[in-house]
């Protein structure tokens, strides 16, 4: 019940229940997508899947939610214009000497922000970057006949793997990031994202 | 007066080459050779995995890509220090026999023939010399006719390639470690029944054409000759553990047998299109610098000798050494040996067959060694081919490749010795300056591959 | 022997009378594609030259040589203009002004086949490009190209019909060749192949498709298995040699014999396709040259280093606990447990 005070109150939440919805459709695609994907590269028994058929259904499935999700928050970030509180600013930039001194134990002033950090917002950057060329790349490798052209400004369809790949290797290096730091920094704003309230 | 005659492209050379002849009284009195084109091979196959070479080097050569993958998967397989099973090494011999085959059938009557036979009045048979041919009309059309035939039977010595490699040229059964098709006896029967048939048309037809050409071109038994120097590494070896190979491996200094020592091959860059001093290199050391600028030299082909010497390579060299065949080194003993060899094959083909072992392993795996050189030697269709390898941090990082032609087809070296073939051509009779058809009788008598002779 | 042609003369045939004129260039190859389309069964070479084209000029073949030869091509230009259909077989090189590929002599001078193709492609009917080195540039082109090589398709403002295949199947070639003659250009794919050969990947036409879906892989070559984690461009590679293998009799194809595609009809072969026997290519930076496998290795092992030396300096400098025990400032009975751990925790320290 303490979880409704804030909302009886009428206070603004840190994360709107659209953004929190959408996030846990894209969280658990992006997770299904990097360990069927990592099958899928390397098809050994102990990744996870019994067969090839089984990760490319999670794989696909995964992709379609993936799209529909990432397309919608983009469309979210325009309308309510979140997209400022994620894009790195001059500012972000200009301190992110401090927070890495910070971050490296080399300080221990912990720097205050509005929302995210500038850590938080290039890897948040970087991600719904890395997205659109996954969903492109891979989008090309799931029908190479109708996106033929996609994969002639690849270069063929062996370049358009190799990309695929090398970007879902930075996806799952920054996923990994953000569940780690999700789960240790905060916990009062790990908690938002679930219930929208610190 | 001295005239010149630049004969370039000469075709029916798989790919062309060209040949700059300088004729006085009706003879040749000097010759120049000269590969035509350039593609790099060795610096293609460098940071490359070396399991890739034994498929990518097959893409020197159309027509003899099975020499190249032997040879490449002999060097591999030196390198890491291996044996590939029994029938590996029986299936890798069937795969090169059945190239020999389709590649001896395809330069005896599609590109050789038309220098002695007339063809028809039809696309590509004309234009054509109109002067010098002499079959009588019936043998004429008799072997025009074999010609035709002869399409189909290397066709289906292409085809056995394709059963025992997924495809030709270019198979995918020739690779460090043995072949991939297992010996089944389904495969067995349909390669057996096609080999009968190539064997057939060699036994019945291909020896009977090469004698009625030899009767009517009895003066090609005195043209293009040359004294007996011949170099050959050997092919299809005897076992797995390739101690002895059917075809040995030697080397003839003026008619007298030595034994072969790999250490006195070099390469010479004199005259030829590349960067570098002009110290002759063994291939182990040989570098490849492409410079088409460089002043004086006139080929793309490197000119190898051996302990200095001008070597000639090819069926004749082959059945020299093997003591098959002896009487001579001219143009029709040449096109002679070449046939002789293709029964030989044939026949040893057959034997091979029925040695192999259904159910037993094809293929040895192994891991790539990450530092190691090695070599592969064998016999190609024109004569000796080599390839030499080195491996560093798991990755090509020194290919070498002496190609039979690049002995046959050499231009001069650094102490202006001529190359095999620019030697067989002094001498040789021209009839009519305007079409001089004896040019390229002694220069495909080599079956000169260009492709090869400059990779 | 059971041989079917030969008895009769070799003569034009009925049809020939419309065939048209067809050269047939050598440039930078290895004559593999011409060699492998003398192994076309149905129709053979000879229904070629009796009754399909006109066929003026084939360097692997022709009886004409030397000046006689280069003749030929001369004369197509003057007087047939328009009317002949260009096969080009072979990468065109640029270094040295072409020179690193001749064709022939002309007025005493070398007759680049840079200079040949330009010419003759603009005055042809149609220029096809046969195998992958003249449509894509292929092994020659391939890394650090010596000679400077371009695919056809890059020396000529017009229209290529791109034919690839290391070699081209035989039906391929002699297909298109067919299609021109008697049906016009046949439809393109966006890489200008036909695409009545090159409309599906390897992999969905596959025999051992149900193989892969099913995870029972090969360990190594000559095994009858998938052959996907030995390296097969299957997946990557349009073509339809499953269904029609090779050669003229349709016998066999490289994952048939136990072996993976290389992908050798690839735009991007070999650079693209190479290690063969690896899942995925090199990557290649300035000056760099790793496999895909350790680049995601690598970056495996530094996303854990980095995590875990956060953690652990997280951990021995309190800041962990610290945000736990700010977060945990409720009354719960969960929320005491987790308190009185995190205490003792840093007590402990």
């Amino acid at each position: 019940m303490r979880s409704l005070l804030p909302i009886i109150k009428g206070k603004k939440p840190r994360h709107p229940l659209l953004a929190r919805l959408l996030h846990w459709v894209y969280a658990p695609a992006v997770l299904a997508g990097i360990l069927s994907g990592f099958y899928l590269t390397r098809p050994f028994p102990s990744q996870g899947f019994s067969k090839v058929e089984s990760a490319q259904k999670t794989h696909f499935v995964a992709q379609y939610l993936l799209i529909c999700s990432y397309l919608a928050r983009i469309y979210q970030a325009y309308f309510t214009k979140d997209y400022q509180e994620i894009l790195p600013g001059f500012n972000d930039m200009a301190g992110l000497p401090r927070f890495l001194q910070y971050e490296l134990f080399l300080s221990q002033k912990k720097p205050k922000y509005k929302k995210y950090n500038p850590g938080q917002k290039i890897l948040f950057t970087g991600l719904g970057l890395l997205i659109p060329l996954q969903i492109i790349t891979g989008l090309a490798l799931y029908k190479p006949n109708s996106l033929q052209k996609t994969v002639v400004l690849a270069g063929g369809l062996g370049p358009l793997r190799k990309w695929h790949y090398l970007a879902g290797v930075a996806v799952f290096a920054l996923s990994a990031g953000h569940i780690y730091f999700a789960c240790t920094h905060d916990p009062n704003k790990l908690k938002s994202i679930f219930t929208g309230y610190e | 007066m001295p005239s010149k005659i630049t004969l370039g492209p000469i075709t029916r050379a798989q790919n062309s080459c060209s040949v700059e002849v300088t004729i006085a009284n009706g003879k040749v009195i000097d010759a120049r050779c000269s590969g035509i084109f350039f593609r790099g091979f060795e610096l293609i196959l460098r940071d490359r995995d070396p399991r890739d070479a034994s498929y990518l080097s097959q893409r020197i050569c159309g027509i003899c890509s099975a020499a190249h993958g032997t040879a490449a998967s002999f060097a591999l397989e030196d390198a890491a220090g291996i044996r590939p099973p029994r029938n590996g090494n029986l299936l890798r011999n069937l795969i090169l026999g059945a190239d020999f085959l389709q590649d001896h059938l395809r330069h005896f009557y599609l590109y050789g023939l038309p220098d002695y036979v007339q063809g028809p009045a039809l696309g590509p048979f004309v234009p054509g010399y109109t002067k010098g041919f002499r079959l009588s009309k019936k043998n004429n059309e008799l072997l025009m006719q074999h010609y035709m035939q002869a399409l189909e039977v290397s066709r289906l010595a292409h085809e056995l390639v394709t059963l025992l490699g997924g495809k030709a040229p270019y198979n995918h059964g020739l690779l460090a470690g043995g072949s991939t098709v297992p010996p089944a006896p389904d495969i067995l029967a349909d390669f057996q029944s096609k080999l009968h048939k190539v064997r057939d048309f060699i036994k019945n037809v291909m020896i009977a054409d090469i004698n009625t050409l030899a009767e009517a071109y009895p003066d090609y038994y005195h043209i293009g000759t040359r004294t007996p120097n011949f170099l050959e590494y050997g092919l299809f070896p005897h076992d797995q553990y390739d101690r002895d190979r059917h075809f040995p491996a030697g080397v003839v200094i003026e008619g007298r047998m030595q034994k072969l020592e790999t250490s006195l091959i070099t390469e010479h860059l004199h005259n030829s299109w590349y960067a570098g001093n002009d110290q002759p290199q063994h291939p182990t050391q040989g570098k490849t610098e492409p410079d088409r600028e460089k002043p004086g030299a006139y080929s793309w082909i490197k000119a190898p000798r051996y302990a200095g010497k001008v070597m000639e390579g090819g069926p004749l060299g082959r059945l020299w050494i093997r003591g098959d065949y002896r009487s001579g080194v001219s143009v029709m003993d040449r096109n002679m040996a070449r046939v002789l060899e293709t029964e030989i094959i044939a026949d040893l083909m057959e034997g091979w067959l029925t040695e192999l072992e259904p159910g037993a392993p094809v293929f040895n795996s192994f891991d790539v060694p990450r530092e190691a050189e090695g070599v592969g030697l064998t016999g190609a269709m024109r004569g000796p081919l080599g390839h030499w390898l080195r491996i560093e941090k798991g990755r090509i990082t020194h290919y070498q490749i002496i190609t039979p032609t690049a002995w046959n087809f050499s231009p001069r070296d650094a102490s202006g010795q001529l190359g095999p073939v620019e030697e067989a051509l002094i001498g040789t009779p021209i009839e009519d300056e305007k079409g001089p058809v004896e040019i390229g009788r002694v220069v495909r008598s080599f079956d000169v591959c260009s492709a090869c002779a400059t990779h | 022997m059971p041989i079917r042609i030969g008895t009769e003369p070799l003569r034009p045939g009925k049809l020939s009378r419309s065939a048209p004129p067809l050269i047939w260039l050598g440039t930078n190859t290895c004559g593999g594609d011409a060699v492998s389309f003398l192994n076309s069964l149905d129709p053979g070479y000879l229904d070629l030259l009796r009754d399909l084209a006109d066929c003026r000029y084939l360097y692997l073949t022709m009886t004409a040589e030397g000046d006689m030869a280069t003749r030929i091509l001369d004369e197509m230009l003057t007087t047939l203009p328009g009317k002949y259909i260009l096969v080009v077989e072979g990468t065109i090189p640029t270094r040295s002004n072409g020179l690193y590929s001749v064709v022939g002599m002309r007025n005493g001078e070398p007759l680049t086949a840079l200079q040949a193709v330009r010419e003759l492609g603009t005055k042809a009917r149609y220029v096809v490009a046969v195998g992958t080195c003249a449509a894509f540039g292929g092994p020659f082109a391939a890394m650090p190209n010596p000679s400077g090589s371009l695919p056809v398709q890059a020396v000529l403002d017009r229209q290529v019909i791109n034919v690839p295949g290391c070699p081209v199947n035989p039906d391929w070639m002699m297909g298109t060749l067919v299609h021109l003659i008697r049906f016009g250009e046949p439809e393109l794919d966006s890489f200008n192949r036909p695409k009545l050969f090159y409309g599906e990947t390897i992999h969905n036409l596959c025999q051992r498709r149900h193989y892969f879906d099913n995870s029972l892989f090969a360990k190594q070559p000559g095994e009858p298995w998938c052959m996907y984690q030995i390296g097969c461009k299957g997946p990557d590679t349009f073509a339809d040699c499953p269904y029609r293998q090779w050669n003229g009799e349709h016998l066999s194809w490289p994952v048939k014999a136990n072996t993976p595609c290389i992908g050798c009809v690839n735009p991007e072969f070999p650079d693209g396709n190479a290690p063969f026997f690896e899942h995925l290519p090199d990557v290649r930076l300035p000056g760099v040259r790793v496999t895909a496998d350790r680049v995601g290795a690598l970056t495996a092992a530094a996303t854990v280093l980095g995590i875990g030396v956060h953690l652990a300096g997280s951990i021995l400098t309190g800041r962990l606990a610290h945000a736990f025990k700010q977060t945990f400032s409720g009354s719960g009975a969960r929320t005491r447990l987790l308190q009185n751990l995190i205490q003792r925790f840093s007590k402990k320290r």
